[in-house]
């Protein structure tokens, strides 16, 4: 179950590492980084089938999360990845923008990981 | 027949549970034993049988060896309850069991039941006041004083937590009196004033007895003022009952502190009150001889030579033959310093010296610290009046020695931290009144909004008039002094205004390194519980494993702590007047982090505005010498109009508009060059050419001083020896250039 993190902060890498340890340990989940928008669709060219699901940030320079969603949602149609959007601002626009989209989730930080664990595994498992 | 009984389990068993639930039992610990068996002699129910029988036994007097406790009152519980059933008998079987060890002297087994005793009573939510209190002697008789101390900070804990106040009352008081005998009365003292407030509202009586140990304590310790206060606080409570011991015990110790003080009549007050007092009890208390020696000191300290001598003497004979000890808890039998005190009165150095020698070499055997402090002082004095030097110094060396290890010159410093506690406690009520006050104040917020929105009115004002004074004073240059002290203050608001601007900004910059904080260390902490799982496994190499990475997450959160807290201080800096050092400052990370923070701030008010930022910043541009927090206003202040230019023009643009600002750096020609760009309303020429100058302004009345760009002309050109130009095109872009020499 592989799942790509996009996220302009690198420091969201080990974090994810950390937190998911346990899953990571027993083959329940795989994680790959993307800082971009960018660096995410150029990853997706070669392994998009191998990407069950996408959990991106909004907020990043350049491409923004909703953008890579657009694409994504445009060029990627079989199989369609899930795509959960992340942000720091839970406002409305954010919200419908991501949810008209085409987006599965929308959640805000800070993570409640113990939550996103479980939407993972209800989603994935 | 079996069967029978069966049912009659079935039926009964569970009455007799609840019965047993509802019923506590209760103990009177303010009546006397005197009292209680009139009561119960006429109690026609057994609970109240029961309440009074279990009084008894846990009267006051049995403080000591329970091998005194009559087991015929708990016998007598136990068979009543064997017909009535009203509750679970145990704490009583275990208590008889107690007593009986005790009785042969076997008090490691009696320990031990008195410790189930506890748990027992716990059980049924009896307390077990007395019981806690009598194990104290158990624990002493054994000479287990660490383990007392373990023990009763363990079952404190658990009484705090179960809110089982008089049970931690008792635990105070017994772990204070452990301090006490390794004197260190500081914790005593806290301990005595813990177990005192949690007696206040329950036992009164056992209150008042707390602040007259704290008063005897303060005084042994040498705080004689501190004495004085909680001795009389428990004295009053006392007064109306002269028949009570613990009144005697207040006014000995209160004549003693006057003694010490120097106020002998006071003293001497007090002491005939006891005298008087004493013809009321029965058996009369041994507090005597003890009394005449004070009485003795008070004489002589009066000059009343002969009555000191009398008493004295009776003292002694009083002492000799009831073998009285010297140094007890009741107080100290030092008739010889008393005879010293008058023989030194009547100039008579041979008795003198003896008698204070004496009193000096009894107090090495049984005495306290500062009762030895007191002497050697006497023996300094008295050996430097009489001229022998030797024997002076000998006695300077021994009290400079126990002085420096005692710090005896603190003593007015001495106040137990609990106490300290106390009042911060008291001030802090203060604290909470005047935040109700100030919640009201809140209430008339109405009125202030009206009072802020004529105060704005009025700057609005204050600002035309300015205007029209800077215009006369082009004519009138001899008020230009003036002027310039209020643009100083104009700009000092410019700045605080964009610190405004900045702040919700700077509360999104942090809250990103923050998560990381938290995120890091409560992965930490899993972390920290399975490295223990694995070592207590033995698999030391995973532990290692895991201890690397702790160490990995506790450097980023070492990293975002430090960047959280860079931030915070920009924006110190930010509000400071500016320093006048120039530092080498990357400009580029200069410029992306008012950027950030000019686009966060205004999302923070704005939610749904959204514009797409394009850096493009030159890699290699070279560290200039500026001043960064000054520049960095510049910066702040071209990015907020630009998110101004484009936010004007969203609201009237198509849908396909798409809102943008351009950042870039380039070194040209040794010039540091930074462009912002907008493709927002753009500027007529007429606008164009006005903006630099102070006090002009698009927006609308008191949205904007018009002194952003002003000031930045200034720091720029006047600071840097720089240029900021303008390019713009009406309804299409503006473009500003700063340009900085190297």
């Amino acid at each position: 179950m592989k799942i790509l993190v996009v996220d302009d902060e690198a420091d969201v890498q080990p974090l994810f590492l950390q937190r998911f340890r346990k899953e990571i340990k027993m083959h329940e989940f795989e994680f790959d980084f993307a800082l971009s928008g960018e660096q995410a669709l150029e990853y997706l060219k070669d392994k998009h089938s191998e990407v069950v699901l996408i959990l991106s940030d909004i907020n990043m320079p350049g491409m923004s999360g909703i953008e890579l969603l657009k694409t994504i949602r445009h060029d990627y149609v079989v199989p369609p990845p899930m795509v959960m959007m992340i942000t720091a601002y839970g406002d409305e626009e954010n919200h419908s923008q991501a949810m008209q989209n085409g987006a599965n989730d929308f959640l805000t930080k800070p993570l409640d990981f113990t939550l996103l664990k479980e939407k993972l595994k209800s989603i994935l498992g | 027949m079996k069967r029978s009984f069966f049912i009659f389990l079935l039926i009964i068993a569970p009455v007799l549970a609840m019965a047993q639930g509802k019923y506590h039992v209760k103990t009177y610990y303010e009546i006397t034993p005197k009292e209680l068996l009139t009561r119960l002699a006429k109690a026609n129910s057994d609970t109240l049988k029961i309440n009074l029988l279990n009084s008894l036994i846990m009267y006051v007097d049995n403080l000591n060896d329970p091998a005194g406790i009559d087991t015929g009152y708990i016998n007598r519980i136990i068979s009543i309850n064997t017909k009535a059933h009203l509750l679970d008998d145990k704490p009583y079987t275990l208590l008889l069991q107690g007593v009986l060890a005790c009785r042969k002297k076997d008090y490691a087994s009696a320990l031990g039941f008195y410790k189930q005793v506890v748990d027992a009573f716990d059980q049924q939510k009896i307390d077990a006041l007395m019981v806690l209190l009598q194990m104290r002697w158990l624990f002493n008789v054994t000479n287990k004083q660490d383990e007392k101390l373990g023990y009763y900070t363990q079952k404190l804990n658990y009484f705090l937590q179960n809110r089982e106040d008089l049970n931690a009352a008792a635990c105070h008081h017994c772990i204070a009196g452990y301090y006490s005998y390794r004197s260190d009365e500081n914790m005593a003292i806290n301990n005595y004033l813990k177990a005192a407030e949690l007696f206040k509202s329950r036992i009164f009586s056992w209150y008042t007895n707390e602040m007259l140990v704290v008063g005897t304590v303060y005084k042994d310790w040498g705080n004689q003022e501190k004495a004085l206060y909680y001795l009389k606080m428990g004295y009053k409570q006392l007064q109306d009952e002269p028949t009570n011991q613990d009144a005697d015990f207040a006014l000995f110790s209160l004549a003693e502190v006057e003694y010490r003080l120097g106020n002998y009549n006071l003293s001497e007050h007090y002491l005939d009150t006891i005298l008087v007092n004493d013809k009321k009890h029965d058996p009369p208390i041994p507090i005597d001889p003890y009394l005449y020696v004070i009485k003795g000191l008070n004489f002589v300290g009066l000059n009343q030579l002969t009555d000191a001598l009398n008493v004295l003497q009776f003292a002694k004979k009083n002492g000799d033959t009831t073998k009285i000890a010297h140094f007890a808890a009741l107080g100290r039998y030092d008739v010889e310093y008393g005879f010293y005190k008058y023989y030194r009165a009547v100039n008579e150095p041979i008795l003198a010296e003896k008698n204070l020698l004496a009193a000096y070499h009894l107090s090495l055997s049984g005495g306290t610290n500062d009762i030895r402090i007191l002497y050697l002082k006497d023996l300094v004095k008295f050996y430097g009046s009489q001229n022998d030097l030797a024997a002076a110094y000998k006695y300077t060396v021994l009290y400079n020695r126990l002085s420096d290890s005692l710090q005896t010159s603190a003593d007015k410093y001495k106040i137990a931290s609990y106490e300290i506690a106390q009042r911060e406690n008291a001030q802090n009520e203060q604290v909470i009144q005047l935040q109700q006050q100030h919640a009201v104040q809140e209430a008339t917020i109405g009125q202030r909004n009206i009072i802020i929105v004529l105060s704005l009115v009025g700057l609005g004002a204050v600002c035309v008039l300015v205007v029209f004074v800077y215009r006369q004073l082009q004519v009138n240059k001899k008020t230009l002094l003036s002027l310039q002290q209020t643009q100083a203050q104009l700009i000092q608001s410019e700045k605080m205004a964009s610190l405004g601007e900045l702040t919700a900004g700077i509360a999104h910059e942090i809250q990103n390194p923050l998560n990381f904080v938290n995120n890091f260390s409560e992965v930490n902490i899993e972390l920290v519980e399975e490295m223990e799982l694995e070592l207590n496994s033995g698999d030391k190499d995973e532990a290692i494993s895991i201890a690397a990475n702790i160490k990995a997450n506790l450097e980023k959160i070492r990293h975002h702590g430090k960047r959280a807290d860079g931030i915070v201080k920009g924006m110190l800096q930010h509000s400071r007047s500016g320093s006048t050092t120039k530092e080498l400052t990357d400009v580029n990370a200069l410029a992306d982090e008012y950027l950030r923070l000019a686009y966060h701030g205004l999302r923070a008010k704005d939610k749904s505005f959204n514009a797409e930022l394009v850096t493009n910043f030159d890699p290699k541009l070279p560290q200039i010498a500026i001043l960064p927090q000054e520049i960095g206003r510049v910066l702040l202040n071209l990015y907020t109009n630009a998110f101004y230019a484009i936010q004007h023009k969203q609201q009237t643009a198509s849908a396909v508009y798409k809102p943008t600002v351009e950042v870039s750096t380039s070194a040209q020609k040794g010039n540091i060059i930074i462009k912002v760009k907008d493709n927002g309303m753009g500027m007529p020429e007429q606008v164009k050419e006005k903006i630099m100058q102070p006090f002009f302004t698009t927006k609308p009345t008191g949205q904007g001083t018009g002194l952003g760009l002003s000031m930045s002309y200034d720091i720029v050109v006047k600071g840097h020896g720089g240029t900021i130009d303008v390019d713009t095109k009406e309804n299409q872009y503006t473009e500003f250039t700063i340009t900085l020499p190297q």
